[in-house]
């Protein structure tokens, strides 16, 4: 990540509004300035105008592949990837793993949960998602996709082909969420507090169940 | 062990800090920056998946 950074002329200290350096051309993008582990930079003003100030000066899918073309070019393929755009206009570069190859992403979700509880196995998962990049997980073997009607397109197709949930309801300000905890239950996801789960949303939700 | 609500997202772990006060969930850790970082429960650790 350090050699990618130095290539586009941010070194690892530069962050919030930047000029990139891309084919001897600069562009002012906006960099994440929390990040610890990943890139991610930030291409249209418009949605992040809460926290910068920049020129919209690249377009977020070009970012993409000039970012690929680079990693590519230097031979970094081994180490990095670049996720496809975020609808508001984000981009991320990601580390691969070093055993596997590939890149660390959210389908790496039941083994970074290992980490997290190396005590336990097989845990059943329930994935809520609305973004695209939610997708990885919900392509874990046993996991159970939920989404709503807000969803990005593509997770909304995923979830149909995948017979998940696809809630009527947007969430977070609507109910898709506790649509999707009443399907969980009513499949007995919670096993002994599933009846429960569904009596709770019966008495707060009457119009829901 | 009961049903656990983890934060999985592709922000930065400090963006989902007031998720469990703000929604009144126990803290049983996050999954943050695509699943490259991630902090256990109660822990302020950050640490580097991979």
């Amino acid at each position: 990540m350090k050699n990618l950074r130095d290539f586009l002329g941010i070194g690892m200290d530069k962050v919030n509004v930047v000029k990139i350096l891309l084919k001897d051309k600069k562009y002012e993008v906006a960099i994440e300035p929390y990040d610890v582990s990943i890139l991610t930079i930030f291409t249209d003003p418009s949605f992040v105008s809460h926290c910068f100030q920049f020129k919209h000066s690249i377009q977020a899918d070009q970012l993409v592949e000039d970012l690929r073309e680079i990693i590519s070019t230097n031979k970094w393929n081994d180490f990095l990837s670049v996720l496809p755009a975020f609808p508001d206009g984000g981009v991320q570069i990601v580390r691969k793993d070093s055993k596997s190859g590939h890149p660390i992403d959210k389908s790496c979700l039941r083994e970074v949960i290992a980490k997290m509880y190396p005590r336990t196995n097989h845990l059943p998962i329930a994935m809520f998602g609305d973004g695209h990049n939610d997708i990885p997980a919900m392509k874990v073997r046993n996991v159970i996709p939920l989404s709503f009607a807000n969803a990005h397109e593509d997770i909304q197709e995923f979830i149909k082909m995948q017979k998940g949930h696809l809630s009527k309801f947007n969430a977070p300000e609507d109910l898709g969420v506790v649509d999707g905890l009443l399907y969980l239950a009513k499949k007995d996801f919670f096993k002994k507090d599933s009846r429960k789960i569904i009596d709770l949303i019966k008495n707060s939700f009457p119009n829901l169940v | 062990m009961g049903h656990f609500v983890i934060p999985v997202t592709g922000k930065p772990v400090d963006y989902v800090a007031q998720i469990f006060p703000k929604n009144n969930l126990i803290d049983h850790g996050v999954i943050v920056e695509n699943a490259e970082v991630y902090r256990q429960a109660n822990s302020d650790k950050i640490k580097v998946y991979g």
